[in-house]
């Protein structure tokens, strides 16, 4: 059995629902950058969306068009991975917890402030009584979600999946943040951004595919080292030598978690993302995202690429490694045979 | 894919009725209840009731020899009691190397970011530990070397579902060992939660009971050691039982109350049943979500008449003794249920007196030790409609 990527769909701090950031991507120079959003009423009833959050309505929208592309309108799972869930919310209960000390407080803010919100609404508003559930473990919240996909497939308990990354970033948890990074004197991040991204995936293939999702793998407390992706690989029937392209989950500056395997690679193509549409819980999510596209396009394009081989040819295995301070994950994504 | 039978080989427990298995277990022989007046929490509502762990954070230290300068919060000190049970149960002096540690939360660092909030800013160690990830592996990093950790947070079915992807986990050959389960301290961030939705009761909480005015919330963690047969047998391990089968379904109806008919309920525990291969008469005690809610209590009710029609096993909420645990309530309930397997005692549902009149149904009122159990079917629904079914059976 095989598990192909069917679509994606991505709302970001690039141009919303659309590929323009292969050729013409939007550079930011701020530290901060908020999602563009798309035309909401296209895809969401007014008088729904009104009652709807910025991150749902990102996420409603970017998995109802992954399913118009895949052209599937009956899901059997929705799994999602945020860092923070709807944080936005949380803060405003937060905040008038503490203004009120604890009197007059509307429910509100706190029935749509757990990490849960978003794949239980999804499954509200697309009508999918299935498999659902949410990871929430830090940077490594995404592959979480996708390796439990790809659990459910590989024990045929389901035949399509929503998986979905998704995340916000409100003023006041950057500010947590900034002054995290400072007090670790941890440089160089780029900008912090927001999340969606939403991949249709399913166990049958068709000529929509866009690629297989061959296996992922996610180690806690290691750095990656070309040891452990030789025995990744080795599992799944290949050599370092025909991975033609790595993506790595690091920024324009050379980020000393990736060293130990960038300067190894040498005829491969290495792609990275982060200085496109910053740093979330779950940006790694492009990471897939970018391999996905370049696996169904066939071309690698200007603005992804941090090295390229000088032999480049056909795309056929992308390997995509994230590696965070606690963890690191790989995924292999290929070519769908014919 | 080989079809393992996944063993649980450790359990381990901390709430408001005791630390560890044995105080826990003899509070429930005993009918002694954890719920009771407001002592850690510091929330301003002191007339509401609630189910606290009785040991301050000092305490926890203490027990953990966890100094004061070390920044940690409540969940993650109540975790790694309960995690630390389970492993010294499972006999795992040494962690195989691909172990796992999967936790479901939902409240993290809330505990700590709330009591701090606004000037959280300069708290720079406890911004790392707010996210449900970063307290995961505060716990996980005092509990052991593991190879993959992982959050899980779907609300009050949190802890179940971290026990389901852990026995995926294992049937696909991830992992050869995980330490699963939930935990969760409270704080008035969720307190006032729930409160402002109306849902907590002024007096202990009264599951399934006509009179019922709410839930009572409590805290707590509980974790399970599981491995797959083959491999607990080869290391001689003492299995307690085994997870014989999972549901999870969505209701997909509202954020926070329930379809009328527990429609997400219903494909739960029927797709348990499936994954199990038992038929609904194998099952032969139920230990319920029960919260005390109107909402839960009635529409769960009604699920178990329509799947059970007129065989409805012996039923019961163990919150009435533990208080609403929240995030965690899916792995104390799951070490409940272990316990009235290995025991063949069904637990009774406390503060009971009155069938609800729109319903025929009668959770156990008291504790029966007259039965033989193979199979129990344990409940755990959150907010949003993520419903949760784990079925745990005899050798």
């Amino acid at each position: 059995m095989g598990i192909y990527i069917q679509s994606a769909a991505q709302i970001s701090a690039q141009k919303p629902l659309c590929w323009d950031f292969l050729s013409e991507p939007i550079i930011y120079q701020e530290k901060l950058v908020h999602s563009l959003m798309p035309d909401i009423k296209t895809y969401i009833p007014a008088n729904e969306a009104r009652r709807m959050d910025k991150i749902l309505k990102r996420a409603i929208v970017s998995a109802k068009v992954a399913m118009e592309t895949a052209n599937i309108s009956q899901l059997d799972a929705i799994i999602a991975g945020t860092g923070l869930g709807c944080m936005d919310n949380t803060l405003h209960f937060l905040q008038d917890m503490t203004r009120y000390n604890e009197e007059m407080l509307s429910p509100t803010f706190f029935m749509k402030s757990t990490h849960n919100t978003i794949a239980s609404q999804l499954a509200c508003f697309l009508h999918c009584h299935g498999y659902n559930t949410t990871y929430s473990h830090g940077e490594n919240s995404f592959e979480a979600a996708l390796l439990d996909t790809v659990m459910q497939f590989q024990l045929q308990k389901i035949h399509t999946a929503l998986v979905g990354a998704y995340d916000e970033m409100p003023n006041i948890y950057f500010e947590w943040l900034e002054q995290l990074r400072l007090h670790k004197k941890e440089n160089n991040i780029g900008f912090s951004s927001e999340t969606s991204v939403s991949f249709i995936l399913s166990d049958i293939q068709t000529q929509e595919s866009w690629c297989e999702l061959k296996d992922i793998m996610l180690i806690h407390n290691h750095i990656c080292s070309t040891r452990d992706i030789e025995t990744f690989l080795n599992k799944n029937k290949l050599s370092i030598n025909q991975v033609d392209t790595f993506v790595l989950g690091m920024n324009k500056t050379e980020h000393h978690l990736y060293k130990p395997i960038y300067q190894h690679l040498e005829n491969q193509n290495i792609l990275i993302y982060k200085h496109l549409f910053g740093h979330s819980y779950t940006s790694s999510a492009f990471g897939i995202l970018i391999a996905a596209l370049c696996l169904q396009k066939q071309q690698l394009f200007a603005p992804l690429i941090y090295v390229q081989s000088p032999t480049y040819g056909k795309i056929e295995n992308i390997l995509v490694l994230n590696q965070t301070n606690t963890a690191y994950s790989l995924t292999l994504l290929s070519l769908c045979l014919n | 894919m080989t079809n393992h039978r996944i063993a649980v080989t450790g359990i381990g427990i901390i709430s408001a009725i005791g630390k560890g298995i044995n105080e826990c277990w003899n509070s429930i022989l005993n009918y002694r209840s954890g719920i009771g007046k407001m002592k850690y929490l510091p929330s301003i509502h002191t007339n509401i009731p609630v189910a606290e762990v009785d040991f301050s954070d000092q305490d926890l230290r203490n027990l953990l020899n966890i100094c004061k300068s070390e920044p940690i919060n409540r969940t993650a000190l109540l975790g790694i009691v309960a995690a630390k049970e389970a492993i010294n149960m499972a006999k795992l002096d040494t962690l195989p190397p691909l172990t796992a540690f999967i936790n479901g939360t939902t409240v993290g660092g809330m505990e700590k970011t709330e009591q701090f909030y606004p000037d959280f800013k300069n708290n720079e160690d406890y911004i790392a530990l707010h996210d449900c990830g970063g307290t995961t592996d505060c716990m996980a990093n005092r509990c052991g070397n593991f190879a993959f950790t992982s959050t899980i947070s779907t609300a009050c079915s949190s802890a179940a579902n971290a026990i389901l992807f852990g026995y995926n986990m294992l049937q696909t050959n991830k992992i050869d060992c995980v330490i699963v389960g939930g935990s969760e301290c409270l704080t008035k961030f969720h307190f006032n939660g729930f409160h402002a939705l109306q849902i907590l009761s002024d007096k202990p909480c009264r599951p399934f009971d006509a009179n019922r005015s709410g839930l009572t919330l409590g805290e707590g963690a509980a974790f399970l050691v599981l491995e797959r047969e083959c491999d607990a047998k080869q290391r001689k391990a003492n299995i307690l039982c085994y997870l014989s089968g999972w549901g999870n379904a969505c209701d997909a109806y509202h954020y926070t109350t329930t379809s009328p008919q527990g429609h997400g309920a219903y494909l739960s525990m029927q797709s348990a049943l499936q994954s199990a291969g038992l038929k609904s008469t194998d099952i032969d005690y139920i230990n319920a979500h029960g919260t005390g809610t109107l909402n839960n209590d009635e529409t769960e009710g009604r699920a178990m008449q329509n799947l059970f029609g007129n065989n409805i096993p012996p039923f019961s909420s163990t919150k009435a003794y533990t208080g609403h645990t929240t995030s965690a309530s899916g792995a104390i309930e799951a070490v409940f249920s272990i316990l009235a397997l290995c025991h063949n005692i069904i637990p009774a549902n406390l503060n009971f007196e009155t069938s609800m009149p729109e319903l025929n149904i009668c959770p156990q009122q008291q504790n029966d030790s007259t039965k033989s159990i193979q199979h129990v079917l344990c409940n755990s629904f959150g907010f949003g409609g993520n419903d949760t079914t784990l079925i745990f059976s005899k050798i």
